[in-house]
């Protein structure tokens, strides 16, 4: 069929698979940030990352090489801000994010050469992804997922209840640093995939999804992962055949999904 | 065997007093009644107990180990006052819910879980919705959590503020097996008075600190305790004698 032809398409298999690998990771992060009401902390630290991939542009660097150890410090410091101040979490995260943005607009006012690139970074270009970036953010993905795999039930366990879960001794601050440290990653893969504007709907919009639905944790994981997957790739092939922006038309297909949960949910209870 | 032992316990909340040279020591098969005025420090001790809160002055030990050092928290079961206030939104069912007061998952494990919903007659609950059960229900299922490591001591903070007058006869029923049958000691803050006396063996009063820690049956003699007490030891003393 001529309609599928673009399948054959070294860029579109490219955009599959980081765009699957990114949405997986971001998906089953997703669903332990939304239930820890920690929703915008992808927002946060997107926004920081814009400010980071300035600096890395006004620096002469590769600017995901500066954003992700400044979105992994970013991270740390929500968590400190919010212990140590007794701050909301979203207070402590509109601060940094606040901060970020700031940072980047500062630093493109400076160079005033770059912004072109900047914005590509706005919104994402998931169909220009080199094999370089698919063979990260597969391997990233891969490695952050087995992670997650691998401390399910604590993480399950504080995500329910830090106190309780301390109590039956989860090593909670340890717990919660690494977790910050696997979103911050997330983040910055993402950003490649749909921009640091919408960075948050990957995070978010397939975890509320899935928990409409859910009757458990590991069902909520579950759904978010095939709503993420299917988001991306329905996305993707949409976006080259009508010739939408890539990212834009992945999160419209979750907001579409989560219509649909939502509804499904509404219906059944009326 | 000794399994708690504080020695002048003092904690401060922003320069407020709130235990002051606390002591005390529990054994193996004891239940104590923590009770007390609102703000006496009731909740902040077992927190202190716990780790939970920090910056205490004082020793405390748990099963021969200073706080600091114990790790062993398989051995302690602890159902929190505000049971009824997790996310509504958590999507998990009754066995997800006890199994995370497991230290490991596997299938030895699993099993545990069941039995300790067995052993409080919830079986039938076990794959519904956590927001789905009554408060009653909800505070079994907790105490199922509590016990599933075979705890050796286990701490309740108000444990009957949720139940019926038919779930509270059912869960202290509960307790008191748990506490004669595998001798885990347990130590439960309640203003419930009437069910303090009826199953409890000891009396911890604390009013900031402590006031009177020995056995209901000396509570109830002492004229000391008469003269300072008065309605509320006549109250927990005839349910005790009942």
């Amino acid at each position: 069929m001529e309609i599928l032809d673009f399948l054959n398409y070294g860029f579109i298999q490219r955009a599959y698979l980081a765009g699957a690998a990114v949405a997986s990771l971001s998906a089953v992060l997703g669903v332990i940030l939304v239930l820890r009401q920690l929703s915008l902390i992808g927002d946060g630290l997107s926004h920081v990352s814009f400010g980071a991939l300035a600096l890395g542009l006004f620096l002469g660097v590769f600017p995901l090489y500066v954003a992700l150890p400044v979105a992994i410090l970013a991270s740390y410091f929500i968590m400190v801000l919010k212990e140590k101040t007794k701050l909301y979490g979203d207070a402590a995260i509109a601060i940094v994010s606040a901060v970020g943005v700031a940072v980047g607009v500062i630093l493109a006012s400076l160079a005033q050469g770059f912004n072109v690139n900047l914005f590509s970074y706005l919104f994402g270009n998931i169909l220009a992804i080199s094999l370089t970036e698919v063979l990260i953010s597969v391997f990233v993905s891969f490695s952050v997922i087995i992670i997650i795999a691998y401390l399910y039930h604590d993480i399950l366990a504080a995500t329910f209840d830090e106190e309780l879960a301390q109590v039956s001794g989860v090593k909670v601050k340890r717990l919660n640093f690494i977790l910050a440290s696997l979103t911050a990653i997330s983040v910055v893969l993402a950003i490649k995939v749909v921009g640091v504007m919408l960075v948050s709907a990957l995070l978010v919009i397939p975890a509320v999804s899935a928990l409409q639905l859910a009757k458990s944790f590991k069902n909520a994981l579950i759904w978010a992962l095939i709503f993420a997957v299917f988001s991306v790739l329905v996305g993707v092939s949409l976006s080259f055949i009508t010739d939408l922006p890539a990212g834009a038309t992945i999160v419209m297909i979750n907001f579409f999904i989560f219509l649909t949960s939502w509804l499904r949910k509404y219906l059944k209870k009326a | 065997m000794e399994i708690v032992s504080v020695k002048n316990l003092t904690f401060a909340y922003q320069a407020n007093p709130v235990l002051e040279r606390v002591s005390f020591t529990v054994s193996s098969g004891d239940f104590i009644a923590l009770a007390g005025p609102n703000g006496a420090g009731k909740t902040t001790l077992v927190r202190l107990l716990l780790g939970l809160n920090q910056g205490a002055q004082g020793e405390i030990s748990l099963f021969g180990k200073p706080l600091a050092k114990f790790s062993a928290w398989s051995k302690i079961g602890y159902l929190p006052q505000r049971v009824n206030k997790f996310n509504p939104l958590f999507p998990a069912t009754v066995i997800e819910v006890v199994g995370l007061g497991l230290k490991k998952r596997g299938s030895k494990n699993k099993e545990a879980a069941n039995k300790a919903l067995d052993f409080l007659g919830i079986t039938s609950l076990r794959d519904r919705p956590l927001t789905s059960l009554s408060g009653g229900q909800q505070q079994k299922v907790f105490l199922a959590r509590a016990l599933v490591n075979k705890p050796e001591l286990l701490i309740l903070d108000e444990p009957s503020t949720a139940l019926d007058p038919e779930s509270r006869h059912s869960f202290f029923s509960a307790l008191k097996k748990i506490n004669q049958e595998q001798g885990v000691a347990i130590i439960m803050i309640t203003h419930d008075s009437a069910s303090a006396g009826s199953y409890a063996k000891k009396l911890l009063y604390l009013d900031k600190t402590v006031i009177f820690y020995d056995s209901f049956k000396i509570f109830c003699q002492s004229e000391e305790m008469s003269a300072r007490f008065g309605g509320f030891q006549h109250l927990i003393c005839h349910q005790h004698q009942g």
